[in-house]
């Protein structure tokens, strides 16, 4: 039996880019038309490289 | 919270640095290093667990995995369910101390979201059988540069794996019998591999099967008796496989898609698929079945999708009943298929038909005047036929489908003087002459 953790977590980017260091948590906005707040998602980061952000 | 002038200078200077290495649908990137970010969520039960530690067996297992398909940065991750990567995914044991890996992807499924990489002389090591807990294991496009067969040590995985995805991996040779071992498999995908031989008799234990895809392959032999009571969706579409369907399909009344096209299947289609009431998808297309085909498909009333062109049904004569029940149905295809006989009137009441394919058969008579009734027919194609008299469609049906109606190549097709007219500036009309004998 395994116990299951819920919830979730602000992803922790310190192995997230391979043999690429020092990787960064960014946070990326996307392009969006209309006069609102856009859409915000995690990616790590590491030499102007972007990476997706381990599960949480 | 206003942003202090600093941070707005450094978001302006990463702006303007950075555009160039940026994906073209992102314009706004943020440092995000500090740990009191607006977003962080308060302490979770979660957090308690940030002082356990991978089981040790695994944490080499993942390394050994890691090292054979060539990242072997992972050697210097000293934990790696703490310092996870965009691949793994890890659960706390019943004791709460020690991390298992319940889940390995590799592979750049897009650019975006990349797994880590295949190197080009990447294999696949047999430390997998060291996770106990592993549920799914994932590969794209990884050992394409490096042929080699699906090890048979797969089927040793432990009984909690739910998927294993090895998809477009250029792996040879037979699909290994052992993989029936995996009993607890949900999905199975070996799609756009170069697999030959038969599919294993052994998968008839897959009883937990909901996805099940091995298309795009060479597996040749018949189609086994599986009786696989959950499964959703079935794609064994472009192979070598022979023989007739099996009956056994019928019992997995669950159904949802139904894909065996580009095969080299025979005899006729059984009437016990009508009983796959919840069918939304039926792709038989491209193989050498024979007609009737069976009054049961009237049955299939989720039925979306009937795509059944290139068998070879010479000289049968479609029944006017036989689509009758398919009130769902959005796509009927029965191009080349060799049919003689009038075109059923009964296809003109499908309410919700949006593509209908009959070309390249010998279907005599003329087009059904409830073909009229089609409201969201999007495409029409009955070229290369022996149809005579008048094309019934109005003006706006006509308009609307353009180039998407196809009618040229028939014995007399006609059209009345009433609408010579507009007919004469429509491409799809072109060479439709005058009715003979046509007044009003």
């Amino acid at each position: 039996k395994e116990v299951h953790a819920t919830g979730s977590s602000v992803p922790d980017c310190s192995h997230a880019c391979g043999s690429c260091s020092p990787c960064n948590r960014v946070m990326v906005s996307f392009k969006c038309s209309i006069p609102e707040p856009c859409p915000m998602v995690y990616r790590c980061m590491c030499r102007g490289n972007l990476f997706p952000v381990p599960s949480s | 919270m206003p942003l202090p002038c600093i941070q707005l200078l450094l978001l302006f200077l990463i702006i303007n640095k950075l555009p160039s290495l940026l994906h073209a649908e992102f314009t706004v990137i943020l440092p995000d290093t500090s740990s009191a970010s607006i977003l962080d969520p308060p302490a979770q039960p979660g957090d308690v667990l940030t002082w356990a530690h991978t089981d040790p067996s695994e944490q080499l297992a993942v390394q050994a995995i890691m090292a054979a398909i060539g990242n072997d940065w992972a050697a210097s991750v000293p934990d790696v369910c703490q310092g996870r990567w965009h691949g793994i995914e890890c659960v706390p044991g019943v004791d709460g101390d020690v991390y298992h890996v319940v889940s390995l992807s590799f592979g750049a499924l897009s650019d975006d979201t990349a797994f880590p990489a295949c190197s080009t002389g990447a294999t696949l090591s047999p430390a997998i059988l060291s996770l106990p807990h592993l549920r799914s294991l994932f590969f794209y496009r990884c050992f394409t540069s490096n042929p080699q067969p699906i090890p048979s040590f797969l089927g040793q995985m432990g009984p909690t794996i739910r998927s294993l995805v090895l998809r477009e991996n250029g792996h040879v040779g037979p699909i290994p019998t052992e993989l029936g071992n995996l009993t607890a498999l949900r999905v199975l995908d070996l799609h756009g591999n170069q697999l030959v031989s038969t599919i294993p008799k052994s998968f008839q234990r897959l009883e937990n099967l909901q996805l099940f895809d091995l298309s795009h392959n060479s597996l040749s032999g018949a189609i086994p008796e599986l009786k696989l009571p959950k499964l959703r969706i079935l794609d064994l579409g472009y192979n070598a496989l022979h023989g007739q369907i099996p009956e056994g399909f019928s019992q997995c009344g669950t159904l949802l898609k139904m894909d065996l096209s580009r095969n080299r299947l025979t005899k006729q289609i059984p009437d016990s698929i009508g009983k796959l009431a919840n069918l939304i998808l039926l792709d038989l297309s491209h193989n050498s079945l024979m007609g009737p085909l069976p009054v049961t498909l009237r049955k299939m009333h989720a039925l979306k999708a009937l795509i059944l062109n290139s068998n070879s049904m010479p000289e049968w004569t479609v029944p006017n009943e036989i689509f009758t029940g398919l009130k769902n149905l959005i796509m009927l295809v029965l191009s080349d298929m060799g049919l003689v006989g009038p075109v059923p009137d009964s296809i003109g009441y499908l309410p919700s038909l949006r593509v209908l394919r009959l070309d390249r058969n010998k279907l005599n008579g003329s087009i059904p005047e409830s073909f009229k009734n089609l409201k969201n027919i999007s495409e029409l194609s009955i070229s290369n036929n022996k149809l005579t008299g008048p094309v019934p469609f109005g003006k706006e049906m006509v308009w609307r489908l353009g180039k998407k109606l196809r009618v040229h190549n028939n014995l007399g097709l006609c059209c009345e003087d009433r609408n010579l007219e507009w007919y004469e500036g429509i491409g799809s009309m072109y060479g439709i002459g005058k009715c003979k004998g046509s007044s009003n």
